[in-house]
């Protein structure tokens, strides 16, 4: 990631000033200044040639985002080793169509399509052994060189694709891969396999339609789920450049520092730009978020400046919400959040051989780890886990669909069939352990405010943190933070305008204020034009105290109705339409918006602390009423029917040193 | 550590630990060479937990089948999906076990079913093969999972013979279920195995046609379960058929025919006539095939069959093993085999 200050950091002057924004930057210097062979030219000519006036459209030289762009980062396709040998056939570019709103034929047989199309898509097939699948499809002369391959071949087109996969499962699990049959990062196959990618991506990017980024899953330590997502600024020029990054050694490492050292690497030999984004933190077992005196992953090295650092230029996002659980908090460690406990995977690491204990939890999920980086940057002077919020679904069927009545799983044996109601996803024999298949959730998608569809704007807009993860809805979420909002702004049309020029957005910071007051927070949800009503919008504190440890609070700051909070604070349920039997639901409760000024009643401008939102939808059926609906078949006991979706944004950090 | 027939027969060791990086997404679900009962009979204290009354999200012990209760805490989280199944249920628990070495450990959930196994696994005499086919052997079909699949694991590690007289007969659908799915491609060569106890017609077309489809398709994913549920379903017919569609094509290749070899070696121990047959054609497709030799020698030494030695023996003494690794595990088998003679004379 690139340091570079982008033109949405002064974005409150430019909305206050629109006519200038309009002018050429060399214009805009000092009077005086010569600038060519029209002569000199001073700042009354200029106002003479050019008024500071505001323009009749409000919309003319508007530059602030004026609508969420929603994505997926994280999308597996026949191309990653895992999902092609669980039956994906998909292609990249079958997953741009489908994420562009195509109809298309999944892999299991079946028609799909989106309910409206995505803005964009990150086609993140694992890099180690990328492309197996189609290049064994291609039938590859080298593949065909070596018997193996030449026999997984011919079952493939004898239809014996099923036994083919059984043997090319054993042979990865028992690591008796066949050696010509390894796509190693330094082989032309692998080459061919990337090029192949990135063509897909190029052929598919639409700027100011449809964005279709370059990226990689690099997959280190797959129990424990210590793996990134590498996304890319840049076009096929540069990323052909430089192969992907993998795990296995000599060419790959399994160390996220050695991840940040080939992300250097990459921009200093192409003048690129990448970040990367980690996922899953609950299936780490304690290792994805380190605290003060922590470990590395996979190293005895504790953390330390060199570590924070790094980890803070990389990775300014967290993909918090996905199919294999939510990630925002637990309620162990949040018990007074009685909305902590959504769609949570709290077994064990990602094979669920190694059972959990509660003193892993504060190192896997977000809003923790939010307060362990205040903790970190008192001591290092970075906050290495200053990190903005997306979902992604990492499906690995080529197929970002997460709906709830269109959610086609997360392996491509999970796609709509009567038996996924029933199916075990994992187990283990030694812990017991078992994840069914109606546990994965149907999550999330990435909300971007970018200025524009491009590749630019929105990866620009993922490094200054504005965005927000959502679970699958498309709900819209507007977060400022400042010291000037009053009430009266929530009665505004466009908050955007006073939020962006009285405040931060999302993923900003807030120093100080010079008169010691508290920050206040404009927040404004408008619900998925197609989904459901909201229930409420609530701000989550964490703060660092004085002692070093850190607390956090939950605070509702609007909702639907005239619900009043209860002696204990906290605001009644918004109630309950869902109809099971049917997966049915009405809007007949709840607020098609919610908008609220809100000021930090607790605040202490000592204190370290960061807000996020968190913005609930009313309750609605979950994709396991809707497949018992459609399949007409009978849940197991405890299969969770309903859920409430929700978004949550990137913090914004109050900094008492700034 | 045990390891027996069906384990073997798998052919795979798909055991997750020795996935590559790359295998993010589990593809399939490792059948562990200890059950649940190894793991309660192995440990010092075996507990049942629940969630403690003044803190819900960490266990505590509400009985002790063996040991305690002097015993460190129980370190694990109560996961929040357990919980709801534990607050639902209030006669289940979750089973844990603990070792001095290896400290504690958690298991399946337990319900009154499962309760009164681990009780009589604790009190029972389950040390022969026998007594473990007899007593595991029906739970495969127990409507508890974590039942059923303790029967799998312990019916993968008996010798045939005792697999043979288990009195299970596993439902064709649910085979055709298991052999459809990758995931559970660990598993699937236990139910084959007692799929081909089945004395049904339709059963035996099934497993026939299986059979040809292997053949016709040189398959070799649980061919060797395959052909032992043909042998014990055709007798000396399905030997015929191996012979005319394995031993006597030379297109075969080494890794068929070495699963034609396990499935031959799961019949040799017989002490019927087709056990002479068995061993006649494993005899054969050993000299045929000396690089299967050192697999099948292992499958042999693994169940303590010596029915072969003597046959070994000559292939040694002929100097028809050629290699190295081969050589050294045959010689075990045949040493462990004379040794095994010593001990058992009067």
């Amino acid at each position: 990631m690139q340091q570079r200050f982008r033109s949405l950091l002064g974005l409150s002057s430019l909305a206050m000033s629109a006519a200038l924004a309009a002018v050429p930057p060399l214009m805009a210097q000092e009077s005086g200044t010569h600038i060519g062979d029209v002569g000199d030219i001073t700042q009354s000519d200029l106002a003479r040639v050019l008024p500071e006036q505001k323009a009749y459209s409000p919309a003319v030289n508007r530059n602030f985002p004026t609508r969420p762009l929603f994505g997926d980062t994280h999308l597996h396709t026949a191309v990653s080793l895992d999902a092609g040998t669980a039956g994906a056939r998909l292609t990249p570019a079958d997953a741009y169509r489908f994420a562009r709103g195509e109809r298309i034929i999944a892999s299991s047989g079946q028609p799909v399509q989106l309910s409206r199309p995505l803005d964009f898509l990150v086609v993140a097939d694992h890099s180690d052994n990328m492309g197996f699948f189609p290049t064994l499809f291609s039938g590859d002369p080298a593949f065909l060189a070596d018997p193996t391959g030449r026999r997984w071949y011919d079952m493939m087109n004898s239809g014996q694709g099923m036994d083919a996969t059984f043997e090319i499962i054993a042979a990865v699990s028992a690591n008796a891969f066949p050696p010509a049959l390894s796509i190693s990062p330094d082989s032309d196959l692998f080459k061919s396999v990337w090029n192949e990618n990135i063509d897909a991506a190029e052929t598919h990017n639409q700027p100011g339609t449809f964005t279709a980024f370059i990226g990689y899953e690099w997959t280190s330590q797959a129990a424990y789920n210590i793996h990134r997502n590498v996304i890319y600024r840049d076009g096929g020029d540069l990323a052909r450049q430089v192969m992907p990054f993998t795990v296995s050694p000599p060419l790959g490492s399994p160390r996220d520092t050695d991840l940040w050292k080939w992300m250097e690497a990459y921009e200093a030999t192409t003048g690129g730009d990448v970040l990367a984004i980690a996922h899953n933190g609950n299936v780490s077992n304690g290792l994805m978020f380190p605290g003060i005196d922590g470990v590395q992953p996979f190293t005895d090295l504790t953390v330390d400046q060199a570590y924070v650092d790094a980890r803070a230029r990389w990775e300014p996002l967290y993909e918090v919400t996905q199919m294999k659980g939510d990630g925002e908090a637990h309620p162990f460690l949040s018990p007074n959040d009685e909305f902590a406990d959504f769609e949570t995977w709290d077994k064990g690491n990602l094979n669920v051989s190694e059972a959990k204990t509660p003193e892993m939890l504060p190192h896997e999920y977000a809003r923790s780890a939010l307060q362990l980086g205040l903790q970190l940057e008192q001591q290092f002077g970075t906050n290495p886990y200053q990190f903005g919020m997306i979902g992604s679904t990492d499906a690995h069927t080529g197929l970002a669909a997460v709906e709830e009545d269109n959610f086609w799983g997360k392996v491509t044996p999970m796609e709509p069939n009567a038996d996924r109601l029933t199916n075990t996803f994992l187990y283990d024999a030694n812990t017991g352990l078992t994840v069914m298949e109606w546990e994965v959730s149907s999550a999330g998608y990435a909300a971007v405010w970018a200025t524009e569809n491009t590749r630019e704007a929105i990866f620009d807009a993922m490094e200054r943190r504005e965005t927000y993860a959502t679970t699958g809805t498309r709900m819209a979420v507007r977060f400022f933070g400042g010291y000037d909002f009053a009430p009266e702004d929530a009665n505004s049309r466009n908050p955007a305008v006073i939020g962006y020029s009285q405040g931060v957005p999302m993923g900003g910071e807030l120093g100080p204020d010079p008169q010691g007051r508290a920050p206040t927070f404009l927040v404004a949800a408008l619900r998925d034009p197609i989904g459901a009503n909201l229930d409420r919008y609530q701000i989550v504190k964490g703060w660092l105290n004085a002692d070093g440890t850190t607390s956090e609070q939950v605070y509702d700051v609007a909702w639907s109705g005239d619900r009043v909070p209860g002696a204990d604070g906290k605001l009644p349920p918004v109630g309950n339409t869902v109809d099971i039997a049917t997966a049915s639901w009405t809007n007949t409760i709840g607020a098609p918006e919610l908008i609220a000024v809100w000021t930090d009643p607790d605040f202490d401008p000592a204190q370290s602390a960061f807000y996020y939102g968190r913005v609930l939808e009313i309750p609605t059926p979950r994709w396991t009423a809707y497949d018992a609906a459609y399949f007409g078949n009978e849940p197991l006991p405890g299969t969770v029917m309903e859920l409430q979706e929700r978004a949550y944004t990137s913090p914004i950090w109050y900094k008492p040193g700034n | 550590m045990r390891q027996g027939l069906a384990a073997i027969l798998t052919s795979f060791a798909l055991v997750a630990a020795a996935t590559p990086s790359v295998q993010a997404c589990v593809a399939c679900i490792a059948m562990p060479r200890d059950s649940l009962a190894d793991n309660v009979s192995e440990a010092e204290v075996v507990a049942l937990l629940r969630p403690r009354p003044d803190d819900p999200f960490r266990n505590a012990p509400v009985t002790f089948l063996r040991g305690g209760p002097n015993v460190p805490e129980v370190p694990f989280l109560v996961s929040r999906d357990r919980a709801a199944a534990l607050a639902v249920n209030q006669d289940e628990a979750v089973v844990a076990t603990w070792t001095a070495a290896g400290g504690w450990m958690i298991h399946d959930l337990a319900g009154t079913e499962m309760k009164s196994i681990l009780r009589d696994v604790l009190s029972r005499d389950l040390s022969s093969p026998q007594a473990r086919g007899e007593f595991f052997g029906p739970l495969v079909l127990s409507a508890d999972p974590a039942l059923s699949r303790m029967a799998m694991i312990e019916i993968s590690t008996l010798p045939y013979p005792v697999i043979r007289e288990i009195p299970v007969r596993v439902p064709r659908q649910d085979v055709a279920k298991l052999i459809s799915d990758p995931l559970w491609a660990d598993w699937a060569p236990v139910m084959i195995l007692l799929f081909g106890l089945s004395e049904g017609a339709g059963d035996k077309a099934f497993v026939r046609h299986a059979a040809d489809a292997m053949a016709e398709n040189s398959r070799t994913v649980h061919l060797a379960a395959w052909a032992t549920a043909l042998i014990e379903m055709d007798g000396d017919e399905g030997i015929a058929w191996l012979r005319d569609n394995y031993l006597g094509n030379p297109e075969r290749s080494l890794l068929e025919l070495r699963e034609i070899g396990f499935a031959l070696a799961s019949h040799a121990a017989r002490d019927d006539a087709l056990g002479a047959v068995v061993r006649d054609t494993l005899a054969e497709l050993a000299a045929a095939q000396p690089a299967i030799a050192g697999a099948l020698a292992k499958v042999l030494l693994d169940r303590e069959d010596w029915s072969l030695a003597p046959d070994f023996k000559l292939w040694l003494d002929d100097g028809l093993i050629a290699l190295p690794e081969d050589e050294f595990v045959i010689t075990n088998y045949v040493l462990l085999a004379a040794a095994s003679r010593m001990e058992s004379l009067p």
